[in-house]
């Protein structure tokens, strides 16, 4: 499949560094669980057998009627009466974590917070909602926010860092003036701003990080093409009549790349971070969202239910040290000195 | 015989990395008398400058490792093993080390004044005025001229020279019993080669101390030494004083490196051969701009006025000394500078033409460095870094015809045609600069204009080179402008000669008459440089 050589040492590079390796698959398997999180966590059941007939409910709204029950509204399936109704007849499927991360459980037994028992196992937040449920849709929102976030800076960053660096002169003067100017400029206060005009849902979020997380990645990317563009090599390939953006992207830029790529990690878990942080502070993702940094918000509320501020903890802590770890493998697949010298 | 100075004996010498063990010098036994100088040759990567180091126990420990029965004795002390503060009074006191590369061994944020102090206050305890006047008489000694004014001055405000004769006078500033001086004059020019020899020699004389000298030059061997060691793989293969060792060599190895001089001459060039290339009038001048609105104030002149022509299948030297704009001329006669003049390649000015339409006539003309690091994009493999060219003008049309050609180009330069997809640090030196002419010649240039394409290289290697850019220009009949300090190497290449100093030509002929009878002042100074350096 992969008959590229130095692919295929890049890849052994990075199976070398084992704890990134370990990481990696750690990763990717939350990852892989948590994207269908509506499959695994859900008041809705996958699946309903009813008189012969099949449902899916994770679908579709049935109404209560169908099942034979008396309402013409959306069949509400955590309701004892509608599951015995159904079990008498036929079967249900339900997911993993029979909760949304939004569905209040009514019947607890003590007042919410509640502790971690046989059903809420990591028990329930003070609006009795399911923890476990929302620390799955919490952490898929971080990671999708976070590689979205980071990939976008990337792409900006590294091209705003290549043209300064590779033309140098008016061009970089301008841009490094432009971008001193600009991240003098406070991110929080216009995140507040912001939130007191409209209700900050995630592509506003999104929008207006993104405004200020590309200038992380233009000061290596620049300082790497403003080395390369008087190298031998560069200078050879001009003579061969290559063109600027050609020379860019084909001898400088896989310079580059390695310092981005050594840059990605950490621009990664600080986007993550800074999603969390917003929402601790409650100018993050709308009301009722999953979000881990709300889950610190309560822990912080709730002294009283330490499992509140434990779970938000370690997932945070441990979701930021899988992606450390990675990243370090990913530099060290890429870092040509690595690449060479241990075969 | 009084008890040597300095005795190494069975010292061996290996890094321990990832489990793996590459052993670096094996079994070497030297030794160095009071006031003599010693020389270890061997080319790069042959062990020379591990075992100097070895000798401060400035290695990397714990990486590298001594075996058990290794010795190093300095006047009847072990140093292997000696404690860190007794290696301390010993360091840039009793045996003090001057380093090839003089700009990155000062740093550039000390005066002179301050890096050569430091040593006199570190070890003899003097008072800053008593060291003030130290340090001038130090700068006296080295023969700076004017010395309590260069003081104050900074690295980067001395020339090449200048700054290898501060690191000499840091290195004496104590006295020292032994010097180790690693490649001392690599990094120079001839002519300042030549001061720097004669002076560390009149220094000796009068400070009486031993020099242990590690070169792979063996003109500075004859001139400076009086017993040498050869060194080859981490090895001692042969030793003894310098006359028997170079009137016989009794090692292979000895006598390959005695005879890898570049030596012949080029192919002579066809009476009707015609001009590929005229130049007329160039021009590189860098503008000098001076107060708040940049206003230009003067210009340096890099390449002032030069006329010059080549034929089919000729090659022209370009002989000069560092910044007198040998390789400003040849930049810009691939137009990769800006410049004013005629630049007429294959009857097709090409001056001024704009980098769109000028991209047809870039494959007649190609360049090969100096710097066989710099020059391959570490990222490529060697057969996308020589089917570049060959995509961009759309010589190979369909990729059996590409693989064909890279392998046939690989095969020509002397390496083989499996290694196109292996990346450039897999390679030598010498097999990276044969990447960088086949890279060059692929594309069947007029002209390529060759940039020191020798003098990073083992003499052995330089030889080779050289070999394979005369069969290359016998061959296609290409036309070389060929620039380079080393004037033996300007020999063995060329058929004619320019002479360059600021910017000019002092001087221009053919290469026979240049080299017997110069006429201009400055062409005798290079030479008689070269000529002292190599008869004894």
């Amino acid at each position: 499949m992969i008959t590229n050589p130095i692919t295929i040492r890049r890849l052994e590079n990075f199976k070398k560094n084992r704890r990134g390796y370990v990481s990696f698959w750690i990763f990717l398997v939350l990852l892989i669980l948590t994207l269908p999180a509506e499959f695994i966590a859900n008041d809705k059941p996958i699946a309903v057998s009813y008189q012969g007939d099949l449902f899916f409910p994770i679908f579709k709204d049935y109404k209560e009627t169908e099942f034979g029950g008396t309402f013409r509204t959306a069949t509400d399936f955590t309701d004892p009466f509608i599951i015995e109704k159904i079990q008498n007849k036929g079967w249900i499927i339900n997911p993993l974590v029979p909760f949304d991360h939004q569905t209040v459980a009514w019947d607890l037994a003590m007042p919410a917070p509640s502790a971690p028992d046989t059903i809420h196992i990591l028990g329930t937040d003070d609006q009795a909602r399911d923890v476990l449920a929302r620390v799955i849709y919490g952490f898929r929102i971080s990671v999708l926010f976070g590689f979205t976030l980071t990939i976008i800076s990337a792409i900006i960053g590294v091209f705003a860092g290549a043209l300064q660096g590779y033309f140098g002169g008016w061009v970089d003067l301008i841009g490094q003036r432009f971008i001193e100017i600009w991240s003098g400029m406070p991110t929080l206060y216009l995140l507040i701003i912001l939130a007191s005009i409209i209700e900050p849902n995630f592509w506003w979020l999104l929008g207006l990080l993104l405004l200020f997380s590309w200038m992380g990645f233009v000061g290596v990317v620049r300082a790497e093409f403003l080395r390369a563009r008087n190298f031998d090599y560069v200078r050879a390939a001009r003579a061969l009549g290559l063109g600027d953006f050609k020379i860019m992207l084909r001898h400088v830029l896989p310079n580059a790349l390695v310092a981005t790529m050594a840059f990605m990690p950490f621009t990664l878990a600080g986007s993550v971070t800074v999603l969390t942080s917003l929402d601790f502070l409650g100018i993050g993702l709308p009301a009722g969202s999953a979000s881990l940094g709300e889950l610190l918000a309560q822990g912080k509320a709730n002294f009283q239910a330490p499992w509140l501020a434990l779970t938000g903890f370690f997932v945070i802590a441990i979701m930021l040290s899988l992606l450390i770890f990675i990243g370090e493998a990913v530099r060290d697949a890429f870092d040509p000195r690595k690449l060479f010298t241990n075969k | 015989m009084t008890s040597p100075l300095l005795t190494i004996n069975q010292l061996d010498v290996a890094f321990h990395q990832e489990g793996k063990r590459t052993s670096a010098v094996r079994q070497v036994a030297l030794d160095v008398h009071h006031g003599e100088t010693v020389a270890l040759i061997g080319e790069s990567g042959s062990g020379k400058s591990v075992t100097a180091l070895s000798v401060l126990q400035l290695l990397p420990y714990p990486t590298a490792k001594h075996s058990q029965t290794s010795s190093i004795q300095f006047d009847e002390l072990e140093l292997i093993g000696a404690s860190e503060k007794s290696l301390r009074n010993i360091r840039g006191n009793r045996i003090s080390m001057i380093f090839q590369e003089p700009m990155t061994s000062l740093n550039p944020l000390h005066t002179v004044e301050k890096q050569i102090s430091e040593v006199l206050l570190l070890h003899e305890g003097l008072s800053k005025k008593q060291a003030k006047n130290r340090v001038i008489e130090l700068l006296e000694l080295v023969k700076i001229p004017n010395p309590a004014e260069r003081l104050d001055s900074y690295p980067h405000q001395l020339s090449g020279g200048q700054r290898q004769r501060v690191m000499i006078a840091m290195a004496l500033a104590n006295k020292p019993d032994l010097l180790i001086a690693d490649e001392p004059t690599t990094a120079v020019d001839v002519t300042v080669q030549a001061q720097l020899l004669e002076l560390l020699q009149s220094l000796q004389k009068k400070l009486g101390m031993a020099i242990l000298l590690i070169t792979h030059d063996l003109r500075v061997v004859s001139k400076m030494a009086s017993r040498v060691y050869v060194m080859k793989q981490g090895e001692i293969v042969e030793s003894g004083t310098v006359e028997d060792t170079f009137s016989r060599p009794r090692h292979e190895y000895t006598r390959m490196l005695i005879d890898s001089k570049p030596s012949g001459h080029p192919e002579p060039v066809n009476a009707h051969a015609s001009e590929i290339v005229r130049v007329k009038n160039l021009r590189v001048w860098f503008p000098i701009k001076r107060g708040f609105f940049r206003k230009t104030v003067g210009y340096i002149k890099a390449v002032d006025e030069i006329n010059f022509f080549i034929k089919a299948g000729e090659t022209l030297g370009l002989v000069g000394e560092s910044g007198s704009g040998k390789s400003s001329l040849g930049m810009a006669c691939l137009r990769l500078i800006d410049s004013n003049g005629e630049i007429t390649i294959s009857n097709r000015r090409i001056d001024h033409l704009n980098q769109r339409s000028l991209k047809p006539y870039r494959k007649n003309v190609q360049i090969v460095f100096q710097d066989p690091f710099g020059s391959l994009s570490p990222r490529m493999t060697i057969g996308q870094i020589i089917s570049e060219g060959l995509v961009l003008h759309g010589i190979a049309k369909t990729p059996q015809m590409l693989d064909q050609i890279i392998g046939s180009t690989l095969e020509e330069v002397g390496l083989s045609a499996e290694m196109k997809d292996r990346y450039p640090h897999e390679f030598s030196g010498g097999q990276r600069q044969r990447i960088s002419i086949a890279r060059a010649i692929v594309l069947k240039p007029k002209l390529i204009v060759l940039d020191e394409p020798t003098s990073a290289l083992d003499l052995s290697i330089q030889a080779q080179i050289i070999e394979l850019l005369r069969d290359l220009q016998k061959k296609y009949a290409i036309s070389y402008l060929f620039i380079s300090h080393d004037l033996n190497v300007v020999k063995a290449m060329s058929h004619r000669v320019m002479v360059m100093k600021d910017g000019q030509i002092v001087e221009e002929g053919q290469v026979d008459d240049i080299f017997d009878t110069p006429k201009n002042e400055y062409t005798k100074t290079l030479l008689a440089a070269s000529v002292e350096l190599a008869t004894t």
